[in-house]
């Protein structure tokens, strides 16, 4: 209450400070347009900065028809009714949200906080600052005209030589100044001389110098960001900070969250840490795979700077495919999707790389317990190219080697991975070239071996212009391979390789030109190539006979427009559509059967040929993408979207959980594109005093043509897939809760999701059922799950962390009851999925200490001890039965059933802030 | 210290790759429990057949529960009605005589069972498929798969030449059973009874050599693809990997039954639930459904299946090996003081061994396993077709 009586006296002096400076705007006239155009006018007026975040104002519209109005009220009226309040700074303004700033701290206040905890250390981080100032000259030194001339200049950070949009440069003498692109760049006209010159931005260190100014010319200069960091540990990005700009359905995750979080191997992994976001499930240890919102684990597109990758794991799931130090953050989005995605029924993971520092040699790497990894980057050229590379490594064979178990001797598990990058940025020009590779070889003793590899590359040209419009085309492939040999039976015993090939190409643009809209608009094609293997009988016993699987194309074109549209000032549209035409191509021979009619041999009517890359079926719809944001007040807001979406390729699995030779499948003649709809709606609320944030959001989500495999089915028996895969439809629904509680010594999260997923195949004729046409729980399918994590912030050096899981059994097929076949017990199961194994119920803990905080330091460490499955539970996984001695037996298989220790290192060229 | 950080990550990895496999109990819902079972597959061999109606058991607790008291019956497609008649020594089983009119190749069955509540259970209508013949049954040594310097013996796999005399006989399963001779280590010469020796002589050699017939496990099948193929070499049935069950001969016999598709589908189910070995990425079990339908309550499942085939069968007899080394049964010799003795043969025989010279006993001590060959579960009855 205090602090709120002393920002309003203060508010209030401050006003009545700036109506004596008597600086007015002569004539304001503005309908319904950005905050922006006035903060300009204020500049070009009265050579006084406002300075502001982008992301705060970039929704910020309002209306002003005021003449000779002082800047203070016609800032105070244009943003009344937002959450942005204007402040007094020196001889401009600042522009903050939810808080006005003020000159002096409030007396006895607590030092509760980690904000206060962290003064201290943060002493040591800035050190003394020196005033320093220095001339910059512009232009070649000749006689002077007194004509005015354009000077070019370039603001970027010094510690990664990346832009700085917004940055803002004033002229002191002249009142004026320009406001820097989203590139970093500005232009002024100005008369050669002598000019006292600051530039600033939030963030960063302001810079005053000396501008000597001969001619016509460009400068570049470097700003250092501010050691004070407003928060020292954000679980999310700042999109998900603020409650109100956040979409239905969109989780953000940065990379700096997942170094606290507890896992398994001292691995930090983006993925897992999304399983304990509201709507996402793992689908459990010793497995890749995600399943959102009551989607299958297939349904998910994971883009790694526009490269697809469709496996995400090394290990078996255990250990995250990419190297967390060169990743920037993860964007998911759950609900509502924008139009440039499409192709994945549940969710988009949107994961972007870091881009390589400008001007500055970096290096960090880790130690865990399996694996070592290092990345580097580096300027090539200074301020215009830029490079990183990353590898990581497991050296776990020697462990294996060293265990006393024949057949862990024999075995051998290996994997890495390679990373690299080059950005290019001149002009309006940038580009970029990104490559992944990531391989893992599994071999148990003589029994089998998997091995299998991701590989990809995206390159991308982009043009901007000042006019507020992208054009940007990128190229894009990605590869991903196994190879098998299982010889689990020596009678069965198969070797078999697998191959898809992804091309892709697309243009992209993205407008904001006009003044309510937010266009992005754009083309692509991609080319999938499938090589399904062959199926060859393995060592000398083997009965196996060799099965050619086949090999696939399809061909996938489309077109998007979205849009981001600002009816009014608290209401906010998102529009988009997105039309997707597919057909597989040739050579293909396609088999037709007699309607309704088992797709079996005998029930074949005609066959078609279709000759090399002729169209084999053309499947196309539009997606239609809307979501609306509604801003109750200044502090929650509600939303509504409306998602479409449409699936070309599905994995084709019949087990648990998804092993690395679970082959993808492209729709084909018989085999429809999977199709949802879903609807969501979110509430969400933040109260600034607690620092909490909270949000209850529903949806319910229905799946046409959801591939599902018939009772029994071979995926690797025959190459008609048609035979063994029916399609249905699912629906499912459920409603997501999340309290979160952010910068004190303890914070953390709570979610609790409710939600089912039920599968129903019902075709005319039982064969075209499953489960006698009943509805069953999709193998996904987990009622509660409620996730708690809490971190504990001894000091910014020192923090524990815990997380809690807690969910439902998953739905199984058990073995119910035994009959006899010619004299022979036969194990018969339930209905589909018509049992639940017991609740799974994990607590992990972490204990990570940062090296010291000095601010000159040649490599900053941290430490991290992670405790995976604290309190030992046998966490079942599957339950199968076996016969012994004429008895059946029913066993409970828990992946990991003991807690494991794991202690890791991590390093870095420079101090604590170096990111 | 070293040493120690190894043996610390060698332990993180160990527990990493020993998951965990505990024993569970299920409770099963009371749906699932005391289904009714009826399995059948008729065949075109004219003679007494028959059905079995049973109730399914828990999985935990696996045992065959006759259902009697039902009523059965085969309906053919020339309308002939045959009554199947329960067994009186064999409750749960219903047979007849079926004459060779009624199996002639097209000709379509059904089974009508009525439970004792008055339940009608229909099978689907099955015909009777071609015949197919088996011109030769052989077998071959294969490798080892799991040879190693301890152990590196071959194993044995059989074969089988056939072909199908028209095209239309597609699915087929062959049903095998092995009979193998094997001996005990030991003929019977000194019994000690409560505290006296008895000297067997000659040595009494009716428990040394028994035979033992099997049903082999393994369900072969094999659908036939190509319609214009009807012959087939050296298609593998069942591989033994105890070759010592060749040490004084084996027979085989097998029967190629060509199956109606609805007899095929059901055994495939069976296949797939029997070799699912369980595990992280096994494949998901299935529920087994036949084509038998409970008219009276639809929503009652009825388990099992009823299906026809056209058999054929030969037998064959495998000479020993040679090149196979000789192998004794498992058998366990001991001394044991004379107290014990005396003790122990009150309640059975001792058997005891030989001195060498027929002449007097020794303190050794011959387990049951040594000098009876039925301990190992097969029969001194000599099978009518063991050729010597």
């Amino acid at each position: 209450m205090k602090q709120i009586f002393v920002s309003l006296a203060f508010t209030i002096i401050s006003l009545s400070c700036w109506a004596f400076q008597g600086d007015t705007l002569r004539n304001c006239s503005y309908n319904n347009q950005p905050v922006k155009l006035l903060f300009d006018e204020i500049l070009h007026e009265t050579g006084r900065n406002v300075f502001y975040k982008e992301a705060d104002i970039a929704d910020v519209r309002f209306s002003l028809n005021e003449k000779n109005i002082s800047v203070a009220n016609a800032l105070e009226k244009a943003l009344w009714g937002t959450n942005l309040y204007v402040s007094p700074w020196n001889e401009d303004f600042v522009i903050l949200k939810n808080e006005r700033l003020i000159s002096q701290l409030p007396e006895f206040q607590e030092n509760d906080t980690i904000s206060a905890t962290r003064k201290k250390e943060d002493t040591f981080m800035s050190g003394r600052k020196a005033e320093e100032r220095f001339v910059i000259t512009v232009g070649k030194l000749k006689t002077s005209s007194g004509a005015k001339c354009i000077i070019e200049g370039v603001i970027n950070e010094a510690e990664s030589g990346l832009p700085i949009p917004n940055a803002t440069i004033f002229i002191n003498e002249i009142k004026a100044g320009a406001v820097a692109d989203f590139n970093g760049k500005l232009s002024l006209t100005i008369k050669p001389g002598n000019y006292s010159a600051t530039i600033q931005c939030i963030g960063y260190e302001p810079l005053k110098f000396t501008l000597i100014i001969n001619s016509e010319g460009n400068f570049t200069v470097s700003l250092k960001r501010s050691s004070v960091q407003m928060a020292g540990v954000d679980i999310f990005g700042d999109r998900q900070k603020d409650i109100k700009r956040k979409d239905a359905g969109l989780e953000r995750i940065t990379v700096k969250s997942t170094k606290n979080i507890p896992v398994l191997m001292g691995e930090r992994d983006v993925l897992k840490l999304s399983t304990l976001l509201p709507g996402i499930v793992s689908s459990g240890e010793g497995s890749a795979g995600l399943s959102i919102r009551g989607g299958g684990t297939d349904q998910n597109a994971f883009i790694i700077n526009k490269i697809p990758l469709y496996n995400t794991s090394h290990m078996f799931g255990f250990v995250p495919a990419f190297n967390a130090d060169i990743l920037k953050d993860v964007d998911i989005y759950k609900g509502f999707v924008p139009g440039q995605f499409g192709g994945r029924l549940s969710s988009v993971f949107n994961i972007t790389a870091r881009q390589p520092s400008m001007n500055k040699f970096g290096l960090k790497g880790s130690i865990t317990p399996v694996s070592a990894s290092l990345a580097m980057e580096t300027p090539i050229i200074k301020n215009v190219l830029s490079g990183m590379v990353s590898y990581r490594s497991t050296f776990s064979d020697y462990v294996l080697n060293m265990i006393n178990d024949k057949n862990i001797n024999n075995s051998s598990a290996y994997f890495d991975d390679l990373a690299g990058g080059i950005n290019f940025n001149k002009g309006k020009i940038q580009a970029g070239i990104f490559g992944y590779h990531s391989k893992d070889k599994f071999t148990y003793s003589n029994l089998n071996s998997y091995e299998y590899a991701s590989n990809g590359a995206s390159m991308s040209v982009s043009h901007s212009k000042p006019s507020g419009t992208k054009q940007e085309l990128t190229l894009i492939y990605s590869k991903y391979d196994f190879s098998t040999v299982d010889m689990m039976d020596s009678l069965a015993s198969y070797s078999h390789k697998y191959s898809i090939n992804h091309y892709e190409t697309r243009l992209d643009f993205q407008s904001t030109a006009l003044m309510k809209n937010n266009l992005s608009y754009g083309l692509g094609a991609i080319l999938y190539n499938l090589n399904r293997g062959i199926v060859e009988p393995f060592g000398p016993i083997s009965l196996r006979t060799s099965t050619d699987l086949g090999i696939e194309k399809g061909l996938e074109l489309s077109a998007y427009l979205s849009d981001h549209f600002t009816v009014t000032e608290r209401l906010n549209v998102d529009a988009g559509l997105r039309y997707t035409a597919f057909s597989p191509l040739g050579p293909k021979t396609v088999y037709q059967y007699e309607e309704n009619e088992p797709r079996t041999e005998e029930y074949i009517s005609d066959s078609l040929n279709f000759s090399n890359n002729s169209a084999i079926k053309w499947y196309h719809e539009p997606d239609i993408r809307l979501s609306f944001n509604f801003e109750t007040d200044n502090n929650g807001s509600v939303k509504i979207s409306f998602n479409q979406l449409h699936q070309n390729l599905f994995m084709l699995n019949n087990s648990i959980a998804i092993a690395p030779n679970t082959q993808w499948k492209l729709s084909d003649y018989h085999l429809k594109p999977s199709k949802s709809n879903q609807v969501s709606m979110g509430i969400f609320r933040n109260t600034e005093k607690r620092d909490l944030e909270a949000s209850v959001e529903v949806y319910y989500k229905n799946t046409d043509n959801y591939p599902e495999f018939k009772d029994g089915a071979d995926f690797l028996g025959s190459s008609s897939i048609e035979a063994i895969v029916l399609q249905g439809n699912i629906s499912a629904y459920g409603v997501e809760f999340f309290v979160k509680r952010s910068n004190k010594k303890l914070d953390g999260w709570l979610s609790y999701t409710y939600s089912q997923s039920i599968i129903k195949v019902d075709g005319l004729s039982d064969w075209y059922k499953i489960n006698h046409g009943m509805s069953y729980p999709a193998n996904f399918d987990i009622p509660h799950i409620f996730n708690g994590v809490t971190n504990y912030h001894f000091s910014k050096r020192l923090t524990t962390s815990c997380v809690v899981i807690y969910q439902t059994g998953k739905p199984i097929t058990l073995p119910s009851s035994v009959f006899y076949v010619h004299e022979l017990p036969v194990i018969n199961y339930s209905h589909r999925n018509e049992y639940r194994i017991p609740d799974y119920f994990r607590v992990d803990a972490s204990l990570n200490l940062e090296g010291n905080l000095r601010k000159k330091k040649l490599i900053h460490s941290s430490f991290s001890l992670n405790v995976y499955n604290l309190l030992g539970r046998n966490n079942p996984y599957s339950v199968y039965f076996r016969a012994e001695k004429g008895v059946v037996k029913s066993y409970q298989y828990s992946v990991i059933g003991v807690p494991i220790f794991t202690f890791s290192w991590m390093f870095k060229l420079g101090n604590y802030a170096t990111e | 210290m070293q040493q120690n950080k190894f043996r610390y990550l060698s332990l993180i990895l160990l527990l990493l790759l020993s998951a965990c496999i505990t024993e569970y109990y299920v409770q099963l819902k009371p749906d699932d429990l005391n289904r009714i079972v009826i399995y059948g597959l008729i065949n075109n061999q004219e003679g007494y057949q028959s059905i079995d109606i049973s109730l399914s058991s828990p999985a935990n607790k696996p045992e065959y529960i006759p259902f009697p008291n039902c009523k059965a019956e085969l309906h053919t497609s020339k309308g002939i009605k045959i009554p199947l008649e329960e067994s009186e020594s064999n409750p749960g089983k219903y047979g007849a005589f079926i004459s060779r009119d009624n199996l002639e190749k097209g000709t379509s069955l059904k089974l009508v069972v009525e439970t004792p509540d008055g339940s009608i259970i229909e099978s689907s209508e099955e015909s009777i498929p071609s015949e197919s013949g088996m011109d030769s049954i052989y077998c071959k040594k294969v490798p080892n798969p799991e040879a190693d310097s301890t152990s590196n013996e071959p194993f044995v796999r059989f074969f089988v030449d056939f072909n199908s005399i028209s095209t239309e006989a597609k699915y087929f399963w062959w049903e095998e059973h092995e009979t193998f001779e094997y001996h005990a280590n030991y003929s019977i010469e000194w019994i000690f009874y409560q505290e006296k020796y008895t000297h067997v002589s000659p040595p009494d050699s009716s428990l040394k050599f028994c035979w033992r017939t099997e049903i082999i496990p393994d369900i072969i099948l094999f659908s036939n693809e190509n319609p214009d193929k009807n012959s087939f070499k050296e298609f593998p049935l069942h591989t033994v990997d105890q070759i010592n069950k060749f040490q004084y001969g084996y027979s085989l016999e097998v029967k190629q039954h060509s199956l109606c598709p609805s007899a095929y589908n059901f055994l495939v189910q069976v296949k797939s639930n029997t070799t699912n070995p369980g595990g992280l990425y096994m494949k998901q079990p299935l529920e087994i459904i036949g084509n038998l339908k409970n008219k009276t309550n639809p929503d009652q499942t009825v388990m099992g299946n009823f299906g026809v085939c056209a058999t054929s069968i030969k037998r064959v007899f495998v000479e020993p090996f040679p090149e196979f080394p000789e192998y004794d049964y498992a058998c366990s010799r001991y001394y044991m003081a004379d107290r014990d003795f005396k003790t122990q043969s009150y309640n059975h025989p001792l058997y005891v061994m030989d001195n060498g010279k027929h002449t007097a006993p020794t303190g050794e001590v011959l387990s049951n396993q040594c000098v009876q060959c039925t301990s190992f579960g097969g029969t001194t009855d000599k099978p009518s077709f063991w050729p010597r």
